[in-house]
């Protein structure tokens, strides 16, 4: 049997007929489909005469975006700070900063290898996604311009190479190319 | 007596108090070290090591304080100015009180990060 991804073939909401014997399994019967056709699997199809969802996990597999709760806690626990938090005239962390940051994790998410960032306040009432490692830098400032973007290549920490961006507020996903040159060596800066 | 406001010569030292939101892991994650938001302040205060120490520049909720030398700050297109905070004023007395002043873009202050060392850091933690 050929294992084929087809989407396409399965209506909401349709019953399809499981053939147990095709796939080697004793229970043969209905299976309601709308309450699998978003859940980790893939169609397949015999021949034409029939197709079913299997629900496994498989090589097709869509992960789904994710926060861990040591992000969310960390951005629960910037969204307290009170004017002041610096013992100067720092300014409480903005509803709107938080709500981007927790977007673009979760979009980052899909990205592998995801690695958690530092997120620290600024003083002006935003925050600031960073990442570091042995080679280069990335961070992802919030402004109300957009994310200001700063990635610094420190191989050569002579002479350490900054790159910037300045990437729209509401374009999380734009910021998956940055994310990946910070952990892939091998990447150039993204243009944009 | 009144602080008066002196010339700060290119080789001063500066201390700069490095609030604990800012201290964070490095490319090492066992090491820490000062976010570049820390150096974000338009009118960034530091005290100067002649008039004060890094222990003094610290305050409870310090992680850690950091050195910059004032030659450097200046490169950035940065001003450092002596402005010590009088007795009766917020925040005085502080003879040492100084500012470096200027635009800071998010690479002058990753510049600041890799000019600035560690020269104190509360409980001896590992940084």
């Amino acid at each position: 049997m050929t294992a084929l991804r087809t989407e396409s073939l399965a209506p909401h909401n349709a019953l399809a007929w499981l053939p147990g014997g095709a796939y080697g399994q004793a229970n043969v019967g209905l299976m309601d489909l709308s309450k699998s056709w978003n859940a980790p699997g893939y169609w397949v199809s015999n021949a034409g005469s029939y197709s079913a969802y299997r629900p496994v996990a498989s090589p097709y597999q869509t992960p789904e975006p994710y926060l861990s709760p040591e992000l969310e806690a960390r951005l629960i626990e910037l969204s307290l700070l009170k004017n002041g938090w610096d013992e100067g005239e720092s300014l409480q962390i903005s509803s709107e900063a938080v709500e981007a940051a927790r977007s673009v994790l979760r979009q980052l998410s899909l990205v592998r290898p995801f690695q958690g960032p530092s997120i620290v306040p600024t003083f002006d009432g935003f925050l600031q996604l960073e990442w570091h490692n042995t080679s280069r830098s990335l961070e992802f400032e919030y402004t109300p311009e957009g994310w200001s973007l700063l990635g610094v290549d420190s191989v050569n920490t002579e002479h350490p190479h900054d790159n910037t961006a300045l990437v729209p507020l509401r374009a999380a996903a734009d910021l998956e190319p940055f994310f990946s040159w910070f952990s892939t060596p091998e990447l150039i800066w993204p243009s944009r | 007596m009144a602080f008066e406001v002196e010339d700060l010569p290119g080789d001063a030292r500066l201390f700069l108090r490095v609030h604990e939101q800012y201290f964070v892991p490095s490319n090492d994650p066992s090491v820490k070290r000062p976010s570049s938001a820390c150096f974000k302040k338009p009118e960034l205060s530091v005290n100067w090591a002649k008039y004060s120490s890094a222990k003094e520049t610290a305050k409870p909720t310090s992680a850690a304080v950091v050195e910059l030398v004032a030659r450097e700050c200046k490169s950035f297109n940065q001003t450092v100015i002596h402005c010590p905070i009088q007795d009766g004023e917020k925040d005085g007395p502080n003879q040492a009180h100084s500012e470096i002043r200027g635009p800071k873009t998010h690479s002058t202050c990753d510049k600041f990060v890799r000019l600035s060392k560690v020269v104190w850091i509360r409980n001896h933690a590992p940084v």
